[in-house]
């Protein structure tokens, strides 16, 4: 059962269509926001919150005056919008599902489609951005505890997790074997971290990101 | 006539006095220089072969006989009588007699040869002046050599300027080309040469030509001339054109292309209010059995499903408009003519399938009202299935028999008989409708189309089984009636 506080978009410009999908969403309990055209919902996107805590997904037609539902796909991807998308379709050729899929799209149905179709796809694309969520919040999180480490506990942190022991890192850092063990306690509280691999895979999480600085 | 004799009979009587006048010298010359009697004798051999090629026999045989007497009076003892006593009165004569025989007798046959020749070259050339087509020749190098008189009086040129291929002759600039390339290419491969080109008629008018041309060969296969026919097919080309006009005209055909396009159309036209109703029926069985029903929900969701059903209709219907023509220009036509345009389309290609067009079409039939294109639009889909019904059939007796007649209730009556396939196993009746098909390929829309264009001019479009092999399709059509 989707929770009843997910939102789906929907963005068809035949309206009796976009009306019955409303309507058939609605019916399994879930929030529905309707656009005519791409445009829209790009602008009405850009103002909202990008970070709420509803889960969303997008129910997308391809063939769409003005911006095409594949051309919004690639937009929302260079603009980091990452909201998991469902294609709907009045003629779907094997092409066009493809490219959609291979540029990271949930499903793709062509019309008309069963209800149950569309609302298994849209709990599986409400899974994928409930999951996605939680890996980014997980992350902020991460960065965040990393951000409230010293440059000297960050030093050191890396050491460790490279499997230097104590002495080593003193021998490289120059400084006394018990401040070593000192900076390291400290490393593990911040980072929250119960074992030395826990903090390995942080560090690991960190990659990119320690890597282009603070 | 009596002028020619005349002038016949004073020159004779001049020839022979001329001829004698020589004689005469001759002998006087050669008695004044006492010339060797045999000498005489030879150089009298000499006039009379002269005299002899002319061809007359009593005239070489009169010089003859004259010479010898001279001979024998002049210059063999005894002198001034005419006796023989000497070898060479002997010999001289039967020499001159026989020579002058010889001469004659070949002349006569040479003159006849000649004469035969003469004639044989007469007939030949107004054989080829005569028969209807432009008779050509040219060199090994493609410059012409001959051109008949036919060719002559359809271009307006004279035989000087219409030799001058590069000059005077007029091929249409879009059409030289191409015909000059496959003239060199035909020239260069010596390999026969079949094209078509518009040529400028003497009256101006450029019209489409058949160009044939085929290569003569000697023994070691070097072409030695080239021999070539120009056939006019402007009629032949005119009637193709109209009709692939007409045929992109017809706003059922250019419109439906292909019937995957076609399907494609009517596939995301009704598939939009279908899903519509689709989803609105699924979401008004949800509210209804959910465990919060919403009556006022499932309503909305009923209405919407009916108007949207409506929609899909309209679509439907809009799409059977859009194939139906929708205006149609009918005036007086007269059926016969719009058969024999088809055939003339239709023949060449029946004829490379082995299939032989044959059409009884009556003298006296009324005119119709009726649209020309729409009309040879049903003919040749009529005419078309009949081939096709014939192509996968053996040698056997391939013949399209396209009849026109008034029928019993004095309607005009086209039909089209094919002794093909037949149609045993098929709904007489559901052949006519619309996507059946029993080809691999093609929508199945012809023989609906047709049926619809014929309806609406008032008559009907039905088929029969043959006694024999195959079938016959036929239609009627209204009469043209006057306007009142």
């Amino acid at each position: 059962m989707p929770e009843t506080n997910a939102v789906v978009f929907i963005v068809d410009d035949d309206e009796p269509v976009r009306k019955s999908l409303a309507r058939l969403i609605r019916s399994a309990c879930l929030t529905v926001e309707t656009f005519a055209y791409a445009q829209q919902f790009l602008d009405s996107h850009r103002t909202s919150n990008p970070d709420c805590e509803a889960p969303r997904c997008l129910v997308l037609d391809i063939k769409l005056p003005g911006l095409s539902g594949l051309d919004l796909q690639k937009r929302m991807a260079e603009n980091n919008i990452d909201i998991p998308i469902i294609f709907i379709t009045g003629h779907g050729d094997i092409p066009t599902s493809v490219r959609a899929m291979k540029a990271g799209a949930v499903e793709f149905l062509t019309k008309p489609f069963r209800d149950q179709e569309l609302l298994d796809a849209i709990e599986q694309a409400i899974e994928r951005d409930r999951v996605a969520r939680r890996q980014r919040a997980d992350m902020a999180k991460l960065r965040g505890r990393y951000a409230s480490l010293t440059p000297r506990e960050r030093e050191v942190m890396e050491l460790v997790v490279s499997g230097l022991l104590n002495k080593q890192i003193a021998g490289e850092l120059g400084i006394c074997e018990g401040t070593v063990k000192i900076h390291r306690g400290q490393v593990m509280e911040k980072m929250q971290a119960q074992s030395l691999p826990d903090l390995v895979k942080m560090s690991e999480k960190l990659g990119g990101f320690r890597a282009t600085g603070l | 006539m009596n002028h020619n004799r005349t002038y016949r009979f004073w020159r004779s009587v001049a020839q022979y006095l001329l001829g004698s006048i020589a004689l005469g010298m001759l002998t006087f010359v050669c008695f004044r220089f006492d010339v060797n009697p045999t000498t005489v004798a030879l150089l009298y051999l000499i006039f009379i072969v002269l005299v002899s090629l002319k061809g007359s026999i009593v005239t070489a045989v009169l010089v003859s006989i004259v010479a010898y007497l001279c001979l024998d009076s002049f210059f063999t003892k005894p002198l001034f009588h005419i006796a023989m006593s000497e070898t060479l009165d002997v010999v001289a004569p039967i020499t001159f007699l026989t020579t002058s025989l010889v001469i004659t007798r070949l002349m006569t046959k040479v003159r006849k040869s000649f004469q035969e020749i003469q004639a044989l070259k007469d007939h030949l050339r107004l054989v080829i002046d005569t028969i209807p087509g432009l008779v050509w020749s040219a060199l090994p190098d493609g410059s012409a050599e001959f051109l008949n008189q036919r060719w002559l009086e359809y271009t307006g040129l004279s035989l000087a300027e219409g030799l001058d291929w590069g000059g005077k002759v007029a091929v249409h600039h879009e059409d030289i080309g191409r015909f000059l390339s496959e003239w060199k290419t035909a020239l260069v491969e010596g390999k026969p040469l079949e094209t078509e080109a518009r040529l400028r008629r003497a009256d101006g008018d450029y019209r489409w030509l058949l160009i044939r041309a085929v290569p003569l060969c000697d023994e070691s296969g070097k072409v030695v001339k080239w021999y070539g026919t120009s056939t006019d097919i402007e009629d032949r080309k005119r009637a193709e054109e109209t009709l692939r006009m007409s045929q992109a005209d017809s706003a059922h055909v250019a419109r439906v292309m292909t019937m995957g396009e076609l399907a494609a159309s009517i596939a995301h036209e009704v598939n939009q209010p279908l899903s519509a109703i689709v989803n609105n029926g699924s979401a008004c069985l949800r509210w209804l059995t959910g465990n919060s029903p919403n009556l006022e929900e499932a309503r909305e969701a009923a209405r919407d499903i009916i108007r949207e059903g409506n929609r899909a209709g309209e679509v439907i219907t809009r799409i059977r408009a859009f194939l139906r023509k929708t205006e149609t220009e009918k005036a007086r036509l007269y059926i016969n003519q719009t058969i024999r345009d088809v055939v003339i389309l239709t023949r060449n290609g029946a004829a490379g399938k082995g299939i032989a067009l044959r059409t009884e079409l009556s003298n006296d039939l009324p005119a119709v009202l009726g649209d020309r294109v729409q009309l040879q639009q049903v003919i040749l889909n009529l005419v078309m299935n009949g081939v096709e019904a014939m192509a996968s059939m053996p040698d056997s007796r391939r013949e399209l028999l396209i009849s026109s007649r008034q029928d019993e209730t004095g309607q005009v009556l086209v039909a089209v008989r094919d002794s093909g396939i037949g149609l045993a196993g098929q709904d007489l009746e559901g052949i006519f409708d619309a996507f059946y098909t029993t080809k691999s390929q093609g929508m199945g829309m012809g023989l609906a189309i047709s049926r619809s264009i014929v309806e609406d001019h008032g008559g009907r479009l039905w088929a029969v089984p043959n006694d024999g092999p195959g079938a016959t399709f036929q239609f009627t059509l209204l009469k043209y009636q006057e306007e009142g």
